[in-house]
This record gives C-alpha cells, structure tokens and sequence, in this order.
C-alpha cells in the first residue's frame, strides 16, 4: 500500500509515465487504461525497456520539466506560508507538490494528443499520398500479406524463394502500418520485380486503407485468430476486415488459408483456398519435422518433388507450398525454388531452434495467438527428448473471453504431456493452472514470479537433451 | 522455507576456486529455485567466518572490495541450539538464523578434507557431500591407495615417506624407490587437492628436486608409478546408499606431463565460452572409450563410491592402461570443482536439479542418522 | 614444472636436447613473455630452459629485497639444482643485466651470449624517467591480450598515475630500487662469452645507446641495431630474431 503510493514519487515516475506512453504506442484509450490499473508505478517497466527517440526523449523532458516546476512553485507556496505572507501556504504548497502524480500524465496525454493533431497528421497525409503515387505506378507485381498470423513468415518466405530468380523488395519486419509503407515506398527504385507488403490490421478499417494506399495485384491471407479482439468488436467483424481485400484485389488473385475460424465465415467463392493438405493443384504429402529442420513432398498430378526447410512445424508446409505456386507461376524453375525452400529459416523468436548447452529450445516468444500455440505444442508432443519443458506466460490480448481461452490453453498443454511446465505469473496464469488440472496434468509445475530470473538463467534449468519451448512474450501494458 | 548455509573460501590454496563453486554453481541455482533461504557464509584466507548478503555476489570478490568489506563486518558466531545457530554479534542490529542444511563448498585443506564436516556433525545440522571419515581418507592419497589395496581396487604401485625420513636418510628413500618402482615417477605431496606440487620425473636428479618440492607443501609425500599407455579419466557420482554415476569424462587438453581436472576446467571457463559450457573443447563428456572399458571404469568408479563411504557427492579420479584395458584407481576428491555441474548437466541433470538432489541427499543422510541415534540413558552417574 | 631453489618454489619450463639455451626475462614478464623465442629455438632442434625469476610468472617472490648479485647468485643455484649447464644464455632487458652481472661473477660461463635490449646501464637519464618508461612498457606488452578498449583504459589509468608514484608490484618495490639502481658498464668488461647484442632503434626504455656502451665493454661483441623495433624485439620482429639468434648460435 505504501509502496505503491511511493511509487508515485519516485524519481523514475516521470520516465515510467513517458515509457507507458510509448509502449501503448501513443495511443490515448490503451494508455488510459493501463494507467488507471497500475498501482505500483516502479513495476511498469520489468519486462521492456524504454526506447529513447526524440519523441519519447521530448515527452520525458517535459514531464521532468513539469514536475519539478510544479515542485519548486509548491515550494515558494510554502515558503511564502512559513513567512505568512499567504496564509496557509505550507499547506497549499505542499498540496501543490503533492497533487503532481495525479496532473501530470493527463496533462501529457492532452500534450501527445495536440502534438498528434496539429504537427503529425497534417505531416502524415503529404506522404502518404506520396506514397500512393509510387505503389501505383510500381510496374513490378504487388503481393499484399495480411492475416492475424504468420504474416510476417510468408513474407519473409516468399521473399527468399522468390529472390531466386527475381528482383523482390519486402516491407521491413514488423513495420507494417501506412507510415512505414510510405517509407518502404520511398526506398523503392521501381525497377523491382515483385515488392512485398506486410498489412498489419488493429482496427476495422485498417485492411481497406493499406489497400488503398499500396494498390495490390495480388494478397495472401494467412489466417484468422482472436488476437486483437480488443479492437475489433468479434471475429467477424476481424474476418470482414481481411476480406475488404476483395474490393481491390481480383478474388482469383487472393489465396486464403482455410483455417479453424475461417470455415465458419462465408468467403466469396472465386478466393483460392489452401490448408495443410492441399494447395492449389499441389498435395502436401509426407511431412516430416525436426527439432531443426522440416521435409515435405508436393505432388503435382504424377510429378512429386521432395523440399526441405529450416523453418519448423507442421503448420508452415502450406505457407511455403504456397510460396512454391506463386513462384512457379512468376517463372521460377524448380530448382530455383527448391534452392530457395531450402534457404528459408526461422525467424527470431518465431519457431527458432537453438542449442543452449545441449538442450534444444525452441524460441516461439513472438507468437501471440492460440493457432500458434497448437502449433508448437503440437510440435512439442511430436519431437523426441529426455525431458520436456513448456514455458509461457499465457496469451495477450484476449478481451472478456480471456478466461476461456487460457482454460483450453491449460487443457493443451497437458495434452501435451511435458515435463515440466513454467508459468510466468499474471493474471491468466489461474486460468491456465485450472486448465491443466482439469486434463490430470500432475507432473513439475513451477509458477515464476520473475520471468527475467527464469529467461536470464535458462542455462541453469536446462540440461543436455533437453527440448524447451517457449511461446508468447508478455508486453507488461497488459497486466 | 528451509535456510541453507552455503560454506565457501577457506584457508586452502584452492580458496578463489572455492568462491566460484559456491556462488556459480550452489548459490545461484539454489536461489533460483526461490525454494529456499541461501545464507552465505565466507570463510576468510585468514581463517575467520563472515556472513553477509554481499558475499554472494561475484562482484565483491572481482572488484577487492572484500577486502573493505570484511574490515567492516564481524565475525559469524556460531552456537549449537537444535542444530546449527549462525549470528553475526551482540548489537541491536545483529543478524541470527537457524541453519536447516548446510551446503559446503570448500576445497582442499581445512574443509573438503572432513574438518568442516566434524564440527557439522557435532553440531548435529544436516549437511551435504561426504561425511567426515570418507573427506578425511579421500583427500589422504596414502590411507586412499591403502583402502583400495585392502579391498582388491588395483591402484598403480606406490611408496610414501615422511619429511624427517627423507631429510635423514635421503640415499635410502632413492635407492629403495629405485629398487621397487618402474620409472617415470609421479612424485605428489599427500593432503593437497589440486596439481600443486605435483611432479612427474623420469631420472634421479629430478626425483630428488621433486621430493624436496612436495615436501615444501607436505610433510607426506607419495611417490607412484606412471600408469604406461594412460587414459585418464574422472567420474562424477552422487547419492548416498545407490550411487548415481553421471558421465566419464575425459580431458582432451594435455598441454602438461599430467593436470588436474579442475584446473582444467576452470581455465577452459575463462577462454571457453559465455554460459558455463566451459569444458567442452578441453574435455569429452562423455569419454569416447570402448564400451567395455568404458563399463569397466564406471564400475570401478561406483566401487571406489561405497568401499570408501563417500555420499552426497563426489568424482572419482581413475587412470586407464589402454593398452592392457585396465583400471587404476587415482584419488577422490569429495567436492569437485564447480559441482561438476557441466558433467551432470550433459548426463541430463540442469544445474538447479543437481543442487535439489545433493540437498535432498544430505536430509536423506541426516534422517537416517537420526533413526539410530537415539539418545539412551544409563545409571552409571549415579555411583557418584 | 616446478623446483625448490633456496626455499621458494620456482616454476620453468624445460625442453631438453644436447645443446641448452637458457632464456632470462625481463622486468615485470615471465618465462610465458619469451614464448615465441623458446618455441622458435625448441623447433631449431636447441634445448631450451627458461624460467620464472623470483617476483614474476608464477614463482615465489624473494624474500627480501635482492639486486642483481642476488639474482645472479639465484640462477647459479638453479642451474646447479637442475644439474644443467647452459652453452648459451639470452637474456632480455633486466634478464640481460641479471646475465651480465652474473657472468662477470664468474657464476655462469656459457659460451654463447645473447642480450637483448639489455639494461644495465644507469647513467644517461635520470632513474625515475626510465623506470617509468620501462614499467610502460612492460605493462604495455603485458596487456596485449586484453582487448584494444580495455588496453586503453589500462594505459591511460597507468599514465595519469605517473605522477604519483611507482606502478608495480608493491612487495617488489625494493628490490626494484635495488635492481636499477647497479650500473653494469665496467662489470661487462668482465665478461668473456663470445656476445651478441640486439637493440630495437625504436627502444625508448633502453636505448641503443646502452648497446653501444656494452659494445664497448664486452671483448669481441658485436651489435645489431633492427630498424623500427622497440624494447621488445622478440614481439616486434620475432622471425628476425630468430634467425639472428639461430644465425649466431650455429658458428
């Protein structure tokens, strides 16, 4: 109780507000309430730290500014109270210092939000129509992923497989709203063949905007999950948003993987559909995952070719069958695509293997949805080892069904059957405790109160043989 | 939440050795399984006992401010009161704690060889590794080839001699050498831990500089055979009445005539790599021997493990005539150098599990001793 | 490996052949610092004995303060111990003076005499600029392993403690004083070794002006002068001294 209320005086408040603001990514409603939840203000930060750019560094200097303005006014308030000059000034001043922790990040958030209104978008809308000028008249083809998962991997897929023959730009990773699009734009030459952008989606409305801005020839959907249901009103409010597609690319270009969610949303027939068997004309046959590696035939008609990818999971083979389609219709021979499958790799943090003294782990810390979950606790049944360890600290952003979902969670991972499960403490982990109890999990459970503790010492939990996976990152604005 | 006293420094020459054990390889994964309350107890070079949260900290060695540190604290009182009592003083802010287990952490003289462990036993706390008979012969090379002889464990042939008998008779104590051993010579002073004052010699001058080098450190000294065609290998073990072997291990850096494990791996710690995968390139966990051999030794290893008592834990040093495919037992040393925890961790055993199971060991030992040793009472006062 | 001479342990390294060079270091180094010339001589088919004095490498530190009489006596009794004569001895800076002293001692008479960038000679500066310059650079050689930030730091804390005082091993401070502060320029007339004498033309710590005197000194000796070399010329131009040495050995 008291730790709390001094946390509101600590000297670090104030880059503990500037550092909020900027995780919930200026964003006024998210900041609001993460800010309304927090009761110790020196806790905010365990997990993440604060990135100083000039923007975060300006707010930070004029809350320090603020703050010690308002103290030192509080101060000659009080010293004109013990002078008598007002009476009762030791009191109004010291109410003055006091009351500083309760201004101050709102009176910032008004500031961020002029800044928004008057300096930022006016700027925004000069370079996106700029940004406009340069997709459109792009002579090369216009690949729009979007999806609420695994986007970033198909991209990165298709990009290496297709690079093999042909001139590909990407859009960075994870910058994957209109701003950066519009920077992407701008380091375009135009001589590219084929250029590559990531559609990030938080909103209803989010799809139709970058579809205006990068006018795509053709768009992959990679798949449909609650993972930002605090945004979109439900799934199918989610499921309309990725389908607004169809009123800028021809649906007999847009390929959409048919997942769980997706079977239950009507689509327009002409979409070209895939799941983890088939592939436009292409069967997925004969897979086979490793802790470090995947193979998997595709068999056209009587042809069957065999490819090999680092990337790991069942789940992925469809992406990257995908990928051996497109790049076979944009002229690709097969040995070229085979090449490129086989250079393709985990990204970091997505499915990632690597050793730490003899164990195998598995870094899945940038999954966020329960597709992916599935996914690697499938993974996780499947592959050989001594001993088994699952580490995650739930879900985010699970909205009211949060419960639910890390109920099933907790019901997956037992199914599962590890050695060893670690959660890292939050407010899911009572959900997913009940879970695995409800599937009679009775092996080691440890509940971690400091995941750093547990991260930065991976080595001294883990011995030889050992397979660790660990799903999901946990951005502390959602505690 | 049960209190462990981690034990650690100590007047032996292996002293820095000692403080890495402790705080990489007990304190750390005995904290992280925030299963328990780690108590730091550091026994000075000169001797005296300190006990503050700061000497857990690798920095405060690393950096000398120990020696600032230790100027500032006093000494550990201790007190036997149902066990083991440590408190820091009489002032108003003094400290006190009842210790449940104590995990010792020291090498070498004055504490690995069963001295910590005698004052552990008299005051009736539960405690870690091996109980004060089995340190005591273990870290005595002479009463160790002896008990190995007695029950039928080979161990390369062997003379030892006291100081006085060499510094009166020197002419003697070559000639009888020369007459009863084969050259080359390993020439070792008896009590040491580690390589210090250890020499190999392949002619008399250097027999005799050899002897008067291990006498410096020892008034025991042990002269043996070399073991031709020689393998050595190590073998780290734990339990108390089932003895659990990890892997053999072999050293695949012989930069000297002969080297000490933990030497060894401490070195390969500092240039090896960043996380504790030390050893890897200097040695090879587990030795590629030929399976029989290689059965041969461990069993030989789990042999030497309860002929000589040894529980908790332990690693068992043993020398391999490969061409003859035999065994020799070498030495014991009762604590091994980080726990040997890169062994055990390679067998399947993380670093935070090891230390669990030596502390489950050592509850194991306590309470069984507990079974017998019920007090009695007799009238033979009462004559008086 | 390790012997007992005059009650301290002394640790060095042997490789023995029909011919034995012994290898002296130099002040602040180790037998570890003249690796390079002991495997160079060692792959030349010479044997090699080198050593760590006492107060360096890992051998005990004297027990008093010693000079060079002391140290030279020092290696005659480690030479006795080790029931080695030496046909040639090399000596590096300090190592060459400690070499010096004793062969006019009359305490070792090899046949062969190699000095490199040897001290001995204390008159031309004052004694506290050369022993500031010498500990310079021994520290300098002896932080090569470090990386090049650490170095720095290193050299720029060794630099501003210049003016303070002394940056040594404090339990040698003594006999540090006692070590510079004898002057080898008539004692080198004594020595009657046939003498090779190598200077970098870049050595601040011992100039090749000291050579020059010991050229002087030292009947039948000859001098070599390498362009662009410093105080430590086996680190310097290794494959050159080597040949150098190898090239005189051989005669």
């Amino acid at each position: 109780m008291f730790k709390n209320l001094f946390s509101l005086y600590r000297p670090s408040f104030a880059r503990n507000i500037a550092y909020m603001l900027q995780a919930s990514e200026y964003d006024g409603r998210m900041y609001l309430k993460w800010l309304h939840k927090t009761k110790d203000f020196s806790k905010v930060s365990t997990r993440k730290q604060f990135v100083r750019t000039s923007f975060s560094n300006a707010l930070y200097l004029v809350l320090v500014v603020g703050i010690i303005l308002q103290t030192l006014i509080g101060l000659v308030v009080m010293t004109l109270g013990f002078t008598h000059t007002i009476i009762g000034g030791q009191y109004y001043g010291l109410a003055i210092i006091l009351i500083y922790p309760l201004l101050w990040p709102y009176f910032i958030l008004v500031l961020v939000q002029l800044a928004k209104y008057f300096i930022l978008w006016p700027r925004y809308r000069v370079v996106l129509s700029q940004a406009e000028e340069v997709f459109k008249n792009h002579p090369g083809t216009i690949i729009a992923v979007l999806g609420s998962y695994g986007k970033t991997s198909m991209k990165e897929f298709l990009k290496i497989v297709l690079s093999e023959g042909l001139n590909v730009a990407a859009s960075p990773a994870n910058k994957n709203v209109a701003l950066s699009h519009a920077k992407f734009a701008r380091s375009l030459s135009g001589k590219e063949d084929i250029v590559i952008v990531e559609y990030g989606e938080g909103k209803n409305g989010d799809i139709a905007e970058l579809a205006k801005l990068t006018h795509p020839d053709i768009a992959v959907i990679t798949g449909l999950a609650p993972a930002h249901q605090n945004h979109y009103k439900n799934i199918k409010q989610q499921a309309d948003d990725l389908l607004s597609i169809t009123s800028y690319v021809q649906a007999k270009n847009i390929y959409l993987n048919l997942d769980n969610f997706f079977k239950d949303i009507s689509l327009p027939k002409s979409i070209l559909k895939f799941d983890d068997e088939v592939v436009g004309d292409l069967k997925i046959k004969n897979v086979e995952v490793f802790f470090d590696k995947t193979t998997f035939d595709l068999v056209k008609g009587k042809d069957t070719m065999s490819y090999k990818t680092n990337v790991i999971g069942f789940h992925q083979v469809k992406y990257l069958a995908l990928v051996c389609l497109l790049a076979s219709k944009f002229g690709l021979s097969n040995d070229q695509i085979k090449r490129g499958i086989a250079k393709t790799k985990a990204f970091s943090h997505r499915m990632e293997p690597y050793l730490i003294n003899g164990a195998k782990v598995i870094d899945d810390s940038y999954n966020g949805n329960i597709e992916g979950i599935k996914a690697g606790l499938n993974l996780l049944k499947k592959l050989d080892a001594k001993r088994k360890i699952y580490v995650t600290p739930g879900l985010v952003d699970q909205g009211k069904d949060s419960n639910l979902i890390h109920h099933e969670m907790g019901k997956l991972i037992a199914k599962a059957n590890p050695d060893i499960v670690v959660l890292m403490k939050n407010s899911t982990t009572d959900s997913i405790k009940a879970g695995l109890d409800d599937e009679g999990f009775n092996r080691q459970l440890i509940i971690e109160d400091k995941p750093l503790d547990f991260y930065n010492n991976l080595t001294a939990f883990v011995a030889q043989d050992d397979l660790v996976l660990m799903q999901n990152d946990w951005p502390d604005n959602y505690k | 939440m049960k209190r462990i006293l981690v034990v650690f420094g100590g007047r032996s020459v292996e002293h820095d050795v000692s403080i890495i054990t402790a705080i990489n390889s007990i304190i750390k994964p005995l904290r992280l399984t925030k299963k328990y309350q780690v108590e730091p107890l550091y026994i000075a070079k000169d001797g005296r006992w300190y006990w503050d949260e700061a000497l857990s900290n690798i920095e405060t060695y690393s950096s000398g401010k120990i020696d600032s540190l230790i100027k500032k604290l006093k000494p550990v009182n201790l007190s036997f009161e149902n066990g083991l009592v440590i408190s820091n003083g009489k002032s108003f802010n003094s400290k006190k704690a009842q210790i449940d287990i104590v995990f010792p952490a020291l090498h070498g003289t004055y504490g690995e060889d069963g001295d910590l462990m005698g004052l552990l036993e008299m005051a009736g706390v539960a405690y870690v590794g091996c109980g004060v008979a089995a340190s005591a012969i273990a870290m005595d090379k002479v009463i160790a080839k002896q008990l190995a002889i007695a029950n039928k464990i080979p161990t390369s042939n062997f003379l030892f001699y006291r100081s006085k008998d060499y510094k009166d008779n020197p002419v003697t104590v070559l000639n009888e050498i020369n007459t009863h051993l084969n050259w080359p010579l390993f020439v070792k002073p008896t009590h040491l831990g580690s390589s210090i004052g250890i020499s190999r010699v392949s002619s008399n001058d250097e027999l005799g500089n050899a002897i008067e080098l291990a006498f410096h450190y020892d008034d025991l000294v042990v002269v043996e055979e070399e073991v031709s065609n020689l393998i050595e290998v190590t073998l780290p073990i734990i339990g108390n009445e089932t003895p659990e072997p990890a892997y053999l291990e072999k050293p695949t850096l012989q930069k000297a005539d002969f080297f000490d494990f933990d030497a060894k791996y401490l070195r390969g710690g500092k240039k090896g790599s960043k996380n504790g995968q030390a050893s890897s390139s200097y040695s090879e966990v587990p030795a590629q021997l030929p399976k029989k051999l290689y059965k041969a030794a461990e069993e030989l290893g789990v042999n030497v493990y309860k002929t000589f008592g040894l529980s908790g834990i332990a690693r068992v040093d043993m020398l391999i005539d490969s061409k003859l495919n035999k065994v020799y037992f070498n030495e014991i040393n009762p604590l091994p150098g980080s726990l040997y925890s890169h062994n055990f961790q390679k067998f399947g055993l993380s670093n935070v599990e090891l230390v669990e199971k030596l502390l489950f060991f050592a509850m194991e030992k306590f309470e069984q001793k507990n079974k017998l040793n019920s007090s009695f009472s007799t009238n033979y006062l009462k004559q008086f | 490996m390790k012997i007992l001479v005059d009650d301290l342990v002394i640790n060095y390294s042997l490789s023995k052949a029909k011919k034995m060079v012994m290898l002296l270091h130099g002040w602040g180094d180790s037998s570890d610092g003249l690796r390079i010339i002991f495997d160079g001589l060692t792959e030349k088919g010479y044997g090699v004995l080198s050593l760590d004095l006492p107060g360096f490498g890992s051998s005990d530190n004297p027990k008093t303060a010693w000079g060079l009489t002391e140290y030279a006596k020092f290696v005659d009794e480690f030479l006795k111990k080790i029931k080695i004569m030496p046909f040639a001895v090399i000596g590096h800076s300090n190592g060459g003076a400690i070499a010096i002293k004793a062969s006019s001692m009359g305490l070792i008479k090899p046949a062969k005499l190699i000095l490199i960038a040897s001290a001995g000679i204390r008159s031309n500066y004052n004694l506290r600029n050369k022993t500031i310059r010498l500990v310079a650079k021994s520290g300098k050689m002896l932080t090569q392993v470090l990386p090049r930030s650490t170095r720095k730091k290193i050299q720029r804390l060794f630099y501003d403690k210049i003016g303070s005082d002394l940056l040594i091993k404090e339990d040698l401070v003594e006999t540090f004083k006692k070590v510079v502060s004898e002057d080898l320029t008539s004692q080198a007339r004594l020595v009657t070794a046939d003498t090779l004498l190598i200077y970098g033309d870049k050595d601040m710590a011992t100039p090749v002006s000291y050579g020059k005197i010991f050229e002087n000194s030292i009947k039948g000796s000859r001098m070599l002068v390498l362009p662009d070399v410093g105080h430590f010329v086996h680190l310097d131009e290794p494959d050159r001294l080597i040949k150098e040495i190898v090239g005189f050995l051989n005669v």
